[in-house]
């Protein structure tokens, strides 16, 4: 059983002595992709332990209700149930982690989902606090995240203020996640750093600590709208973080790579990332996630042609 | 999925395990290759594979195929043939256009990449180690080898024009050494115009068969490249190396393997250059980013299964940093997987080619036996796997003799940068190094008190061939790779002298061996005594001997230096040996400067002096000596700040290396009666050392002693720092030995006779650290051949500095 992260005081002692290598953390990255390789039906179950790791993401400010519901129906059936019972799985048994979507549209989401009942299989997940920039006062942040718990959403996916993390201030970076956290109340608090605009590594590697230190219970990349998103160096540094965090306090802490990742072989990339990383125990929806909305239509069709032998066409699977 | 190997997992299990499958390597191409040359295989000469009777064969077994190859090793009969082959072949290849011999070099790297697969396949079955090593770094980097040597044969004939290849060129490489320890060699020889003889051992010769196909099919005339495998723990050594008409040799790979061929190379035609295992040290503080440590270290130490050169050996940590460290470290060591040759899964292969290897693994492992070891916890404990070894103090190093070092690491802890740089120039290494910090002002001092010639910062390993490396000290001679490899393959086409007398008188003076009668003293006593320290010091035999003229009459009374005097001036000239060189280029120049003033202001006198030794020669002569001499320190003084081979530039991949050149510490320097010039040779070979910032210790013949008696008097009033340039007078040929064996000395120049110094030196030079030696019946001319000098008196220091990473982002 996975114990929440209750956080603990903020050290600097701790931020002051990281150091992170810049070329060496890409060199890693390098590496991992061209030494390992998952093959055949080890690929078909890793891809569908990816599907099952999905955030199935809509954060577009041309959401309606439609395309929310369309989106909760295709997280339900990730998987067509034939290729299931092809990969010998019951039909049924693979569905996306989470939905993920902007506040106002979470009561669609709960709405759906529970007419699917699938309410107990598959998250709700918001964005709040400003997304995706946090310019917002902290006030009307902190009321995004009441605002949401309170329709229902399961998880709440904050962005934290980048120039809290720019200008070093560890301390107000430190005490507004707290809040954050309180207001959060029983729903999981994921923290997205928006790691392409912090600057350097090691900015993310101490952001990842301050927000591990104020208790959230994932730390997530991006907010997709960055111009440097999910990639995996920064995934190794901010593992690295959750190791080092979970080495010393005991708590485990989730990751959530959002942002540019559209491929089955990219969600493969990340899958072994985490594996050489931080081992197994991550390797599951409750400490992993893909925010993704294009990543899942590449899996089918990797998978249809695990199955089939021959390549598959988008436009075969439902549309999410 | 080793539980489970009988029945295939379902995906279901597979989804719930999430373990990683098997995936194997393609094998099939060196299977066909081996299949294809089943029958024919043995050396290969003249520009084919000269099978033998099968009866008489001898086997080896491939690792990671169920193969083996069998052929004979007939010594005598195939060397003698492979080397006429060489000589035959040698002066058609030397006389190609640059541009005739840069095609083929450039079809050889062309040929390579077409067929990098089995060139990869070939090579890790040759070695044991794992495909995706050599398919990253050994085979991309010997493609990269020939291309930029190809780009030299274009440019030696316009920008090397005073050079010319050696000849026949023999090359050893030891059962562990990678591909691209080959193409370091072949390339460059061939570049420059040699022929070769590869004699790799025989366990480790698919690969150098293959090679030799390959260059042979881009159109390397047969003969130029020829390949002898051979079993170098075989008492006899191949009678190559006796054979005069080698000139060149080298050697890649184990150091009883390089020392035992440089002992039996006593012939004084050939040189050697050599890269040879040491120890090599990585240095963390705590600055540095531990989790990339790890990263490194695995790479750094078992990629290649460990068996390159430059594998590291010795982790040196800041004490801050230790625990944490270790506990990273042995976190990551006990989870690695080891696996054969074509499993891509496994981070390290555990089939052995070189069974030595496991062997001295296990004894290691049984000296120490207070140290805590971490091995993988998966591992075999029969088979070869990646170990460390936490231990209190660095593995103790032979100090009689040479090992081959063992491919497991040792961590120690250190207080400070300055005690880690101390503990890793300790260790017995000298090629190269590597240094973990985040503060660039610790990485730089650290780089350059690091005494070796690579020095990675934040990385380890890297190579590239526009970029030398070698070894120093214990760890070889010579260099490799980059313009300094080149060259190591040409010598000077001619020899123009640093300044010859028209009519040199030859042995006008000779030695009284008692005391002189006393009419033979001049009215005030004129005592010489020897110069060391900055001091003139009586000689510690006190011991005093006449010079005679031609006609009998008394010259000089000179000072008799026997070995302890030559042990008090190496003693002083290693106390100021770092201070000479930190003094800065600028001021090294302004001292030179001073001392060719001060000179000048003596002219008449030194004349006369040359005169008098001279005997019979013309004071307008002695005066035009004396005039060179400023003009060869003045040429000094310039040079000092004018390193030629000194560069900044992007290796290869985008990585800055800055490439120095730096002293090699403290130069011997022997001048014997039969030398040219008294003063000239002396101010030449002093000069050189000391303006790329060595330190030298002079030892001439007594006969001819006076003019480096009288220089001893300069120097002091020309401010030169004391224990810089130390003067000794005694029986050059009798302290020689001295100066050869002597381990703080780093180089021994002699000027004379040729055979007699060479074999003095070889035999001293083999049995302490591999210092460099030139020996010249001539002094070579240092305005005319400044390349020469600068790679005889100074050395090459790479320092790569981390790669770019555009910022992280």
């Amino acid at each position: 059983m996975v114990v929440l992260n209750p956080g603990c005081e903020l050290d600097l002692g701790w931020l002051n002595s990281i150091h992170v290598n810049t070329a060496a953390v890409h060199q890693r990255a390098a590496n991992l992709q061209s030494r390992k390789a998952v093959k055949g039906p080890y690929q078909a179950a890793w891809l569908l332990r990816a599907v099952t790791c999905i955030d199935l993401t809509t954060l577009g400010g041309d959401d309606t209700d439609s395309n929310v519901m369309r989106l909760c129906a295709k997280a339900c059936r990730a998987v067509s149930e034939d290729m299931l019972e092809a990969l010998g799985f019951e039909a049924g048994n693979i569905q996306t982690a989470a939905v993920c979507v902007y506040p106002a549209k979470v009561p669609i989401a709960v709405a759906t989902l529970k007419k699917m009942k699938m309410e107990n299989k598959i998250n709700v997940a918001s964005v709040a606090t400003g997304f995706p920039s946090g310019q917002y006062p902290l006030e009307t942040r902190l009321a995004e995240i009441r605002w949401a718990v309170e329709k229902g959403a399961h998880e709440i996916d904050i962005v934290v203020d980048r120039s809290l993390v720019i200008n070093k201030l560890w301390v107000d970076l430190y005490q507004e996640i707290q809040k954050m956290k309180e207001a959060c109340g029983s729903a999981h608090l994921k923290t997205i750093l928006a790691v392409g605009e912090l600057g350097s590594f090691d900015n993310v590697y101490k952001a990842s600590l301050v927000a591990m230190m104020a208790g959230s219970d994932f730390i997530k990349t991006s907010t997709g709208k960055e111009a440097v998103n999910a990639t995996i160096p920064v995934g190794i540094v901010m593992c690295r973080a959750i190791k080092d965090y979970w080495t010393r306090t005991g708590y485990q802490v989730g990751f959530k790579p959002a942002g540019g990742i559209r491929t089955a072989a990219d969600s493969l990339a990340w899958l072994i990332m985490i594996k050489e990383e931080l081992g197994n125990d991550w390797l599951n929806n409750k400490m992993f996630r893909f925010g993704a909305s294009g990543l899942l239509g590449d899996i089918e069709r990797q998978l249809h042609h695990h199955i089939t032998g021959r390549y598959a066409s988008a436009t075969q699977f439902a549309m999410g | 999925m080793s539980k489970d190997s009988g029945s295939k997992p379902s995906i279901q299990q597979i989804f719930d395990s999430m373990e990683y499958g098997p995936v194997s390597e393609g094998k099939s191409l060196a299977e066909a290759w081996l299949l294809d040359n089943v029958e024919n295989f043995g050396p290969f000469i003249n520009g084919k594979m000269k099978s033998s009777p099968q009866s008489e064969k001898t086997t080896l077994v491939s690792t990671g195929v169920n193969f083996s190859v069998c052929f004979m090793l007939d010594k005598d009969e195939d060397y003698s043939a492979s080397v006429s082959a060489s000589s035959n072949a040698f002066s058609k290849w030397a006389e190609l256009d640059g541009h005739e011999r840069a095609s083929i070099i450039y079809s050889i790297a062309r040929q390579l990449q077409k067929h990098i697969s089995l060139l990869c396949e070939v090579e890790a079955l040759s070695r044991g180690v794992q495909v995706g090593n050599v398919r990253e770094l050994d085979v991309p980097a010997a493609i990269r080898t020939f291309y930029y040597y190809a780009g030299w044969a274009q440019l030696i004939k316009t920008e090397l024009k005073e050079w010319k290849p050696h000849g026949p060129v023999a090359a050893y490489t030891s059962g562990s050494a990678p591909l691209s320890s080959l193409a370091m060699i072949i390339a460059p020889a061939l570049a420059a115009g040699n022929t070769i003889t590869l004699l790799p051992h025989v366990s480790n010769c698919l690969s150098a068969l293959l090679l030799a196909h390959i260059c042979t099919a881009s159109g390397v005339p047969p003969g130029v490249i020829n390949v002898v495998p051979q079993d170098h723990s075989d008492e006899m050594l191949c009678p190559v190396v006796h054979d005069n008409q080698v000139r060149k040799v080298a050697v890649v790979g184990s150091p009883c393997l390089g020392r035992s061929i440089f002992s039996n190379t006593l012939d004084l035609q050939q040189n050697h250059v050599m890269l040879l295992n040491g120890c090599v040290p990585m240095i963390v503080l705590d600055s540095a980013d531990l989790d990339a440590v790890v990263d490194c270290v695995i790479d750094a130490a078992w990629i290649n299964q460990g068996q390159d050169p430059w594998a590291l050996r010795l982790l040196i940590v800041q004490e801050s940093v230790y625990s944490a460290l270790k506990s990273k470290l042995t976190a990551r060591i006990k989870s690695l997987k080891t696996g054969s040759t074509f499993e891509k899964m496994a981070d390290v292969s555990h089939s052995v080619a070189d069974s030595s290897i496991s062997k001295k693994l296990k004894e290691m492992l049984t000296i120490d036996p207070s140290s805590e070891v971490v091995k993988p916890s998966a591992s075999n404990s029969d088979d070869w796997a990646p170990t460390v070894i936490f231990s209190s103090a660095p593995p103790s190093v032979p100090v009689l003799r040479a090992i081959d070092v063992c491919p497991a690491v040792h961590v120690v802890a250190a207080r400070s940068a300055k005690e880690a740089v101390g503990i890793a120039n300790h260790c017995g290494g000298g090629m190269a190094a590597s240094i973990w910090t985040e503060s660039s002002a610790f990485a730089w001092e650290s780089a350059l008190q690091m005494q070796t010639s690579t020095v990675w910062i934040n990385s380890h390993g890297l190579l590239d061939a526009s970029i030398p490396i070698s070894g120093r000290n214990f760890t070889g001679s010579g260099s490799f790779l980059g313009k300094e490899g080149l060259l190591e393959f040409l010598k000077p086409s001619s020899d123009s002298t640093a300044y010859l007398l028209q009519s040199y008188p030859s042995a006008s003076t000779s030695l009284l061996p008692l005391v002189p009668s006393a009419t033979e003293i001049s009215a005030v006593d004129q005592t010489y005594k020897l110069f060391y320290g900055g001091g003139h010091k009586r000689p510690n035999s006190n011991t005093y001997r006449t010079v005679l003229g031609a006609n009998g009459e008394s010259i000089a009374v000179v000072p008799e230096a026997n070995r302890k005097d030559v042990r008090n001036a190496v003693e002083a000239a290693v106390k100021v040996r770092q201070g000479w060189w930190k003094r800065g280029s600028h001021n090294r120049a302004q001292i030179i400067y001073n001392l060719a003033e001060k000179l000048k202001a003596r002219e008449s006198h030194f004349a006369r002096c040359l005169q008098t030794l001279y005997q019979n020669l013309d004071l307008k002569k002695c005066e035009q000596e004396v005039n060179e001499c400023v003009n060869l320190l003045f040429h000094f003084a310039a040079i000092c700040d004018k390193a030629i081979q000194s560069t900044s530039q992007v290796a290869n991949g985008g990585l800055p290396v800055v490439v120095m050149r730096e002293p090699l510490g403290v130069i011997g320097v022997v001048c014997t009666a039969t030398a040219c010039s008294a003063l000239a040779d002396l101010i030449t070979l002093i000069g050189a050392a000391i303006a790329y910032g060595n330190v030298c210790v002079v030892v001439t013949d007594l006969e001819r002693s006076t003019p480096a008696l009288e220089l001893a008097q300069l120097l002091e009033v020309a401010e030169i720092p004391g224990g810089v340039i130390n003067i000794l007078s005694g029986g050059a040929i009798s302290l020689l030995p001295t100066l050869g064996g002597h381990m703080d000395i780093d180089a021994v120049w002699c000027t004379g006779h040729l055979h007699k110094l060479s074999a003095i030196l070889k035999e001293e030079i083999s049995k302490s650290n591999l210092k460099q030696n030139w020996v010249m019946e001539r002094v070579l001319s240092p305005l005319k051949h400044r390349h020469v000098f600068e790679m005889k008196a100074s050395q090459s220091k790479a320092i790569w500095l981390s790669g770019l990473a555009s910022f992280g982002s």
